[in-house]
């Protein structure tokens, strides 16, 4: 009975050994599909997690227990990093949007007012005076 | 406006201050603001753009010909034939692919362009990479036929080197004529966990990608 069990034991933690990474593949895919989404630069993460799949489809690793390990927690690295670059990308997209919104933007827009209304009240100006200095001459009615 | 200007023509502080309090100066300010926030805002949001995956196969000198050795369609064992696989993706996120090579003769079903279904031979070969988005990506694609075998007027590809592995396959035509190699472009689907032929692009339509190059066998 303990042999059975000890047997039942070894072929989970074996299955575990070999499922574990693919859940991970997809975890880490979607991570960075994620931080893709987000407008994230991801090609350091694409690189590396292309190098992962090469490994996995390589037999000779996926034959050797330290090799998917070692696989398994680069790829629940590259999971994690995808995800801290969506979270930072997502906050530094939102800072910038509300620094050009609530900054740049009043900033450029007074400057613009002003210039505009300057200019409006110096043609008026330059009419008016114009207007004023015209000779008023009178036609003579035959 | 005289009022608002000193004798040179030039604006002093208090003219500013008037100016400034001026409504033609509000008026300004306000559109000025709606519309620069506007385009703000707008500018930094991602906007929408056509989804889509392109799959092209490329001769030796990769361009579009100068796939066969001595530019006619015959092949003959061991002629070795490099093209290049390229791959596109404006999906708008990365996306792993992969890239099936099917030998067909013609009378075995290719990729249907209206079902979206992939021809129903088994693959050859295959390629996978992850590619990034607005990336290409370009795949080697060596190739000779290893061994052939003639029957009762047909050739029989029996093996191919693709990239340097040995592929068995079994393919028969009339006279050595009419094969063709087929590439299959496949998207990883992280919610099914596999391999999909079709997707759905930014108007919502399935789309599927894939190419063939015929080519004769001579011995």
């Amino acid at each position: 009975m303990e042999l059975y069990s000890l047997l039942l034991l070894s072929v989970v933690l074996h299955a575990s050994v070999y499922a574990s990474p693919d859940v991970t593949i997809d975890k880490a895919l979607t991570a960075v599909k994620e931080a893709d989404n987000a407008m994230a630069d991801t090609s350091y993460l694409i690189d590396r997690l292309n190098s992962v799949l090469q490994r996995l489809n390589d037999p000779s690793c996926s034959n050797d227990y330290e090799c998917m390990d070692n696989t398994r927690i680069e790829l629940e690295m590259i999971t994690n990093e995808a995800m801290t670059l969506k979270e930072s990308t997502i906050n530094k997209n939102l800072s910038m949007l509300m620094v050009n919104t609530l900054l740049y933007a009043p900033i450029a827009a007074t400057i613009a007012a002003f210039v505009t209304t300057l200019l409006y009240m110096k043609l008026k100006s330059y009419l008016r005076r114009r207007m004023m200095e015209m000779e008023v001459k009178e036609i003579e009615e035959e | 406006m005289k009022k608002n200007e000193d004798q040179n023509g030039m604006i002093s502080t208090n003219n500013i201050t008037t100016l400034i309090r001026s409504r033609i100066f509000l008026i300004n300010l306000v559109i000025l603001l709606t519309l620069s926030m506007s385009i703000a805002y707008v500018a930094s949001v991602p906007r929408e753009h056509e989804r889509f995956l392109s799959l092209s196969t490329l001769g030796s000198n990769m361009m579009v010909g100068d796939y066969y050795p001595n530019n006619k369609k015959d092949i003959e064992l061991l002629d070795d034939i490099r093209w290049y696989i390229q791959v596109y993706n404006n999906m708008g996120s990365a996306e792993y692919i992969a890239v099936r090579v099917k030998l067909l003769n013609s009378e075995q079903a290719a990729p249907d362009d209206n079902t979206h279904t992939p021809s129903p031979i088994e693959h050859i070969y295959e390629f996978k990479h992850l590619v990034a988005k607005g990336e290409t990506v370009t795949i080697p694609f060596e190739w000779s036929i290893t061994s052939i075998l003639s029957i009762d007027g047909s050739k029989v590809i029996k093996g191919i080197s693709i990239n340097g592995d040995i592929v068995e396959v079994d393919v028969r035509a009339d006279d050595g004529k009419d094969f063709r190699i087929v590439f299959e472009l496949w998207r990883y689907n992280t919610e099914s966990k596999e391999f999909e032929f079709s997707w759905v692009d930014s108007s919502n339509e399935k789309r599927s990608v894939w190419n063939q190059i015929w080519f004769n066998v001579k011995s």
